[in-house]
């Protein structure tokens, strides 16, 4: 466990002298420094783990008021470990470029006061990572509870680091109510652990047997969890944080946080087993749901990073589709599929990790220069920026799971899983149940086609719709630097696949027999992956090839017969200009339409009269209805509520004991009146 | 109630007539404080009940009178009926003559809400039942319906230092409790909490001195402007 303390005391110390340093920018490079080696540190002490398949344990003995100080890295640890770790080199390296160039955008900000800003942020940052990387290892409910809140209530002082913002104030404050009314049930769930097993560790957890009621220990988990892997209609937070937060913040919110709520949800089934079949279909139902749902509504947002932000919950939505049909699988002795869905689990979470960050990163670059990530003043960027824009389309196809990119190579393996299941229970009703997944799933990867089409589409080709995309601007080196190696990674992965594959095996052996020791993994089962995988890699190869071909002729011919330049959009208009492009409204329109009941979207028609009608404005909006939802349930009336309350505080002694007052004598009268 | 008659003649020195008109007292003492508009007056109802409680245990014990239960007595007759009541004199004293305030709650319906808290109190008293201190079910009624008033005075009264008389009456009633334990060594307890009270008199006397340099005034409404 050496490594592993040394990374929290890295990120630690880094904080602490981050914070020391204060308005220096060697404080940002002192948390840069800190967050870069000890994700390097991390990685070279969680690869060698994750490859073998072992386990270790540790403990410190610090006291704690209840629980202990142990510390477990056990494969399923590992495999969220290394998105953290890379995520948090990448965050590290960004942070001091990416602050300095905040705080000179804003002159509110540029001087003494801004300054101030930059030991508090690299603390909070490495602090972030430390938090991460501890509720990943920690093995007592305790200390993960602890690690979990901290996790959870850092990105608060992230999302904003400014502070100027009255947008980003909102993001970050709905986050943190989201954050706070996500630990409630993980407090009520690890109450309930720790008072049937009688311990507070994790090992305690998983020997014991016999829950009472284990149904509701695992929804617990799947409300908590599911609030910080942001499925819907738990996500109302993450449009908001993840629109409004600097770059080297959101590739952690998106790439690594909401990873480790699928982390709780998965380390609590390792603890309180497989349990019913029904938990299965939960699982499957609200990834289902929250998928359909989340691109849906991702397809109608107006900016950029809005529309990532949704997918981000759409990718979560996939995930939990293939764990619960994993669960299905295994429930139904089905090896095969079962070993299927878990790889496509767990290399979606890669995948996602990936290119969801690499798509952030690239919509942060062009929001940089442009001051806005808005597709009604895009357009046209892709011949500005070529480098950031063929990264994003790159992104965009990995997403959209265009092969042969990572991005439909995890989707393939959680396809082949549920045809599999469907066929291993061939003529059982549950065979139903995996075919509705795989269309689920297609319909899912369908409409993010649809949706990145649209984010590509509008904001990198075509015209320019606005000065501002006029402005757009290649962002610094070593932001090029990232993207190119996010894009890489996403390439490797999708050539690697085989590989990364047999990284896993050990993970899915021991993963399943923690779920129920009753199901094996036979070598067959797994063996079919591989080969996927390999053919998925050699297919991949091959169309690469082709393409390259392709480009290699297309440039040829236009080397003989040379290039003619035009407007774009100059197809038998006189006067062509931006405006008639495809909107984002428009773009989604007959979609919109089309999945109405779902969308909700609000048309506002201009009503036009005369024969010269006045100039008219028509818009469409789709407000989140789930967010709405929750709004209405349950902030109005405490809102309410909490108005309410104040005239309670009164000011005046006089009131505040007629209150002690009015206790006592209603006190009184029930222990002596109706005792 | 013969019982509690015959029982309070066997355990006390004084006969249960005698007791129950000094208790009446006490309550009359109430009704007239939560009446009473001059401050001054005021001080002067808490001295006599400072006085009547003072000697209370004395009276109500019923073997033979040792010099400690004497020594005991005359500590709280000498801080109930005179230090107390000359702190507040002098805190009076000290403040600029003001004209009595109009109370959150009239005189009249104070008076009215004392004398519920007094019908309550003997409906409290008769669900309590049987005491194994026979003495205690006399007290109840009387000693609760004095922690009432005192509260009373609290809540309704403007002025910070008629405040202070209901809490100085709130623990004539909790002392009034703790009266029929006095022959054991619970009047230690009563003692200490007495001090705690003379010390808070005390304190309160030199804060509502400083209330009024702050705020010019001494009703209680001006505090609320100091909340957050």
């Amino acid at each position: 466990m050496l490594p592993y303390y040394c990374v929290l005391l890295l990120l630690f110390g880094g904080g602490l002298i981050s914070l020391a340093l204060g308005s220096r920018a060697a404080s940002l490079r002192a948390a840069s420094f800190s967050m870069c080696a000890a994700s390097a540190l991390g990685l070279a002490a969680t690869l060698p783990l994750l490859l073998d398949g072992a386990s270790i344990s540790g403990a410190l003995p610090l006291p704690l008021p209840l629980g202990a100080c142990s510390f477990t890295v056990d494969p399923l640890s590992a495999v969220f470990l290394l998105p953290v770790f890379v995520l948090s080199g990448i965050s590290g390296l960004l942070l001091p470029s990416r602050m300095l160039l905040l705080c000179q955008e804003n002159p509110v900000a540029s001087g003494s006061a801004g300054n101030a800003h930059y030991g508090k942020h690299g603390f909070f940052c490495c602090v972030l990572s430390a938090g991460m990387v501890l509720t990943l290892i920690a093995s007592d409910a305790v200390l993960f509870l602890i690690a979990w809140e901290v996790m959870s209530l850092v990105p608060f002082f992230l999302i904003s680091p400014r502070d100027k913002d009255a947008a980003e104030r909102h993001a970050a404050w709905m986050y943190l109510v989201a954050a706070h009314l996500g630990a409630l049930p993980l407090l009520y769930l690890f109450a309930a652990l720790t008072t049937e097993s009688g311990s507070t560790g994790f090992f305690a957890f998983a020997a014991f047997e016999g829950w009472r009621n284990a149904g509701l220990l695992f929804l617990l988990a799947l409300v908590g969890f599911g609030t910080k892997a942001g499925l819907v209609p738990l996500h109302a937070w993450i449009p908001e944080a993840h629109s409004c937060a600097p770059a080297h913040v959101t590739i952690l919110l998106s790439g690594a946080i909401l990873k480790l709520g699928l982390y709780g949800i998965m380390r609590v089934l390792t603890l309180i087993g497989l349990g019913d079949v029904w938990w299965a279909y939960a699982l499957m139902g609200a990834g289902a749901f929250s998928g359909i749902l989340a691109i849906l509504l991702g397809l109608v947002q107006p900016g950029m990073k809005r529309t990532l932000a949704y997918s981000s919950s759409e990718n979560i939505g996939i995930i939990c589709l293939a764990l619960g049909g994993a669960m299905l699988a295994m429930h139904l002795q089905a090896p095969t599929a079962a070993a299927l869905l878990l790889a496509g689990v767990f290399l979606h979470i890669w995948s996602h990790a990936a290119f969801k960050s690499l798509l952030f990163l690239g919509a942060n670059a062009v929001k940089d220069s442009t001051h806005t990530d808005a597709f009604r003043l895009l357009g046209g960027l892709q011949k500005r920026i070529p480098l950031t824009g063929s990264c994003m389309a790159l992104g965009s196809a990995a997403i959209a799971g265009i092969p042969p990119l990572n991005g439909f190579m995890s989707e393939l393996l959680i396809y082949a899983g549920f045809a599999a299941g469907s066929h291993a229970v061939h003529g059982r009703e549950e065979a139903f149940l995996f075919w509705g997944g795989f269309f689920m799933l297609g319909a899912i990867a369908g409409m993010a086609l649809f949706a990145f089409t649209r984010l590509f589409g509008l904001g990198f080709l075509g015209a320019p719709r606005s000065d501002a995309a006029l402005e757009v601007r290649e962002p610094c080196r070593l932001m090029q630097g990232a993207l190119l190696f996010l894009a890489g990674l996403c390439v490797l992965m999708s050539l690697c696949g085989a590989l990364l594959y047999t990284a896993l095996t050990p993970l899915l052996h021991s993963f399943a027999r923690r779920l129920s020791p009753a199901f094996f993994l036979p070598d067959g089962a797994l063996e079919f992956g591989s080969s996927i995988l390999l053919y998925y890699a050699l297919t991949g190869l091959a169309i690469t090839a082709l393409f390259s071909l392709a480009l290699l002729l297309r440039k040829r011919v236009v080397a003989v017969n040379g290039t003619a330049q035009s407007p774009t959009w100059d197809c038998g208009y006189t006067a062509p200009s931006a405006r008639m492009q495809y909107s984002g409204g428009s773009f989604s329109h007959s979609l919109a339409l089309l999945l109405r009941p779902l969308i909700r979207s609000r048309i506002t028609k201009p009503a036009i009269q005369g024969l010269f009608p006045a100039e008219q404005e028509a818009r469409i909006s789709t407000p989140d209805w789930s967010a709405l939802l929750w709004e209405k349930l349950i902030f109005h009336p405490v809102e309410l509520l909490s108005d309410y309350a104040k005239g309670l505080q009164a000011g005046l002694v006089n009131i505040y004991i007629l209150y002690i007052f009015i206790t006592l004598i209603l006190a009184l009268a029930w222990a002596l009146g109706w005792s | 109630m013969p019982d509690i008659a015959l029982a309070t003649a066997a355990l006390s020195g004084l006969n249960a007539d005698g007791l129950q008109v000094i208790l009446g007292l006490i309550v009359i003492s109430d009704m007239c404080l939560l009446a009473a508009e001059r401050q001054r007056f005021s001080i002067r109802l808490i001295a006599l009940q400072g006085a009547i409680l003072g000697l209370l245990p004395l009276l109500v014990h019923s073997g033979e009178k040792d010099a400690r239960l004497i020594a005991i007595t005359a500590l709280f007759f000498l801080i109930k009926a005179a230090l107390l009541p000359l702190v507040l004199r002098r805190t009076y004293k000290k403040l600029p003559p003001q004209p009595p305030s109009r109370p959150y709650l009239g005189h009249s319906l104070s008076v009215l809400a004392g004398l519920g808290g007094f019908v309550f109190s003997l409906w409290l008293g008769s669900r309590l039942g049987d005491t194994a201190n026979p003495l205690f079910s006399l007290f109840f009624a009387p000693a609760f319906a004095t922690i009432f008033a005192g509260l009373l005075l609290i809540v309704a009264r403007r002025r910070a230092l008629s405040q202070m008389f209901g809490y100085l009456v709130m623990e004539n009633g909790i002392y009034l409790l703790g009266v029929p334990m006095a022959q054991h060594d619970a009047i230690w307890l009563e003692l200490s909490v007495l001090l705690d009270i003379m010390v808070a008199a005390f304190v309160m006397g030199i804060a509502v001195r400083h209330i009024h340099l702050a705020f010019h005034s001494m009703d209680v409404d001006h505090f609320a402007c100091i909340k957050d």
